[in-house]
């Protein structure tokens, strides 16, 4: 494993990332994220519970952040792997002494230095803010962000895979449908609000089981990370922790089948 | 340490598309050192032997091997590769590029530097070296993507196309700096060209491949053994000098009353034809020894169809 190789094509996804246009958009988002929560104040009655509002908009960042983050690890990862390949520039970079895993694993770890980054810049913001405004260190983000990194880590392996084998649309499109059919699904079978509303059918709800224990489980995973940063407002997801280690499994796998199709997979000039 | 004679051997190469065969049972050797140029109508396999050899590619079937070893990563490192259609990535300065480039090649980021500095001020592009490579002509691309090859001093140059996009004095610098790397570092150049021009001049062997088999295969003087030709042009044809001519030549043939194409037989010296003539008493108005250029060569051998 040339891990040398590895880290320069990181470092230079990562720069190719930042001198992006589309990285201003991704920025200008994020700020809004945390515009809309920094001008939350006062309390809010939950279950009878007078609490903070800031608290509560604080959950809500997470998970606009959260989502968020899961929507431009795809994109980022299909417009760089896709674009490379349209423009051919791999071409001399791939006659250099580094495998085709060794570089396509440094584009990899290029892009997800890029959500940490957004990720560790806005909540770097939120916590100096809540800091200048309460007087305390806000450290629960933190705690919950870790968990989400798999998840990210995941998205790109796949669309990166999916972005090798077919094209920018097929990846954007598969990835997309199974981050929200995930989400989906995971309501459907363990959100008890839900299932007020919505009760499937004893067969369906096995067949649902089975996509939801064989799929990527994205949604539980963001579902565990936030019970992390505030129980109380999330319910206890007592199956959420087999999401990481599902997830964490699929990531084993994704990487196995890149091994094995990059060391087959020929490039046309 | 083992050091290897060949610096490119293929072994019986196949290479299909589908049902598209694209090389044939390929055997081809490049000893280290030699300048080969590699010559073949568009389509005929020339850019799929050269993505095999930068591991882009696979056999079908048979082998080759880079200074005696199956292609490997660390093999990539005896070898600099310019692309026919060179692609750099747009976020990059120039600059950058050659740094980025020789990182890749393992050195650390001082090393990269230095080398990517002195190389881009040997192929004259020092002055824009801040620029964006997306701002660059096809010729200052052929220019900066022959620097990257040179990142590493590596031992074998695989050049596609070099040249392609170059002006005339462009054209001469490339010859040049091939040559001279050759000449100084004993570098092997592999080159993929339509340039016959170019490849005559500087080609110590070339093989000419067709729909994927190799037809002809050797120095440019033994492709071209037993097709010399002189040109004599005497002031009168004495019965001595016909029947002097009789003695020496093959074929002949008179173009007017005092000029005749002739080919000599292959136990005459042909230096000495002068001299035989001068003393028959012939009056030598014309000497020409012609032979037939690379560009005569491949239309001969392909038959003039792809």
């Amino acid at each position: 494993m040339n891990l040398k190789g590895t880290f320069v094509v990181a470092e230079m996804t990562f720069q190719e990332a930042i001198r992006k246009r589309f990285i201003i958009f991704i920025l200008l988002i994020s700020s809004f994220f945390l515009l809309l929560n920094l001008s939350c104040e006062g309390a809010i009655n939950v279950n009878g519970q007078e609490r903070s509002l800031m608290r509560f908009s604080a959950f809500f960042f997470f998970y606009m952040v959260g989502i968020w983050n899961l929507g431009i690890s795809t994109q980022i990862t299909s417009s760089l792997v896709t674009e490379e390949l349209e423009n051919k520039t791999y071409i001399i970079l791939l006659s250099k002494p580094i495998s085709k895993l060794n570089y396509y694993l440094g584009k990899a770890f290029g892009i997800f230095f890029i959500i940490i980054a957004n990720t560790f810049l806005v909540y770097f913001i939120y916590s100096i803010s809540i800091y200048i405004k309460m007087g305390f260190f806000f450290f629960d983000f933190w705690k919950s962000f870790f968990p989400m990194l798999l998840g990210y880590a995941l998205i790109i392996s796949i669309v990166l895979l999916l972005s090798l084998a077919t094209n920018k649309t097929v990846s954007v499109m598969i990835m997309s449908g199974l981050i929200v059919f995930s989400f989906i699904i995971n309501g459907i079978l363990y959100e008890t609000n839900v299932e007020k509303f919505f009760e499937p059918a004893k067969k369906i709800h096995a067949t649902l089981k089975i996509f939801y224990w064989v799929l990527p489980q994205f949604g539980s995973l963001t579902f565990f990370s936030s019970s992390l940063f505030e129980s109380s407002i999330s319910q206890v997801h007592y199956l959420g922790e087999l999401s990481v280690y599902q997830i964490s499994m699929w990531i084993c796998v994704i990487w196995l089948i890149l091994y094995f199709y990059l060391d087959r997979r020929e490039f046309s000039e | 340490m083992k050091t290897h004679l060949k610096a490119i051997e293929a072994i019986a190469l196949c290479k299909s598309y589908g049902s598209l065969q694209v090389l044939k049972n390929l055997n081809l050797e490049v000893k280290v050192g030699e300048i080969f140029g590699f010559l073949g109508h568009n389509g005929a396999g020339k850019t799929s032997f050269m993505k095999i050899l930068i591991g882009l590619s696979y056999p079908s079937s048979g082998s080759v091997k880079l200074f005696g070893e199956n292609i490997q990563v660390k093999s990539k490192k005896k070898i600099g590769f310019l692309p026919e259609k060179v692609s750099i990535p747009g976020f990059l300065k120039a600059i950058e590029f050659l740094v980025y480039c020789a990182r890749l090649s393992g050195k650390s980021t001082r090393e990269a530097y230095l080398q990517a500095n002195e190389l881009i001020e040997k192929v004259g592009l020092a002055e824009f070296k801040n620029e964006q490579t997306t701002n660059f002509s096809k010729g200052m691309l052929q220019k900066l993507a022959l620097a990257q090859c040179m990142i590493g001093e590596p031992e074998l140059l695989l050049l596609d196309e070099p040249g392609s996009g170059l002006d005339p004095l462009g054209t001469v610098e490339l010859r040049n700096l091939i040559l001279e790397q050759n000449q100084k570092r004993k570098v092997t150049i592999f080159l993929n060209s339509h340039r016959l021009l170019e490849v005559e001049k500087i080609c110590t062997r070339i093989g000419i491949l067709q729909k994927g088999e190799l037809i002809a295969l050797g120095a440019i003087s033994d492709l071209t053994k037993g097709k010399n030709q002189i040109k004599l042009r005497l002031e009168t044809w004495t019965e001595s000098l016909m029947n002097l001519m009789f003695q020496i030549s093959k074929e002949h043939k008179f173009i007017n009353e005092q000029e005749v194409v002739l080919e000599p037989k292959e136990i005459i010296d042909t230096t000495q034809i002068p001299k035989l003539v001068v003393e028959n008493g012939g009056n030598i108005l014309l000497y020409e020894k012609s032979y037939e250029s690379l560009e005569e060569i491949f239309i001969r051998l392909t038959g003039g169809t792809k």
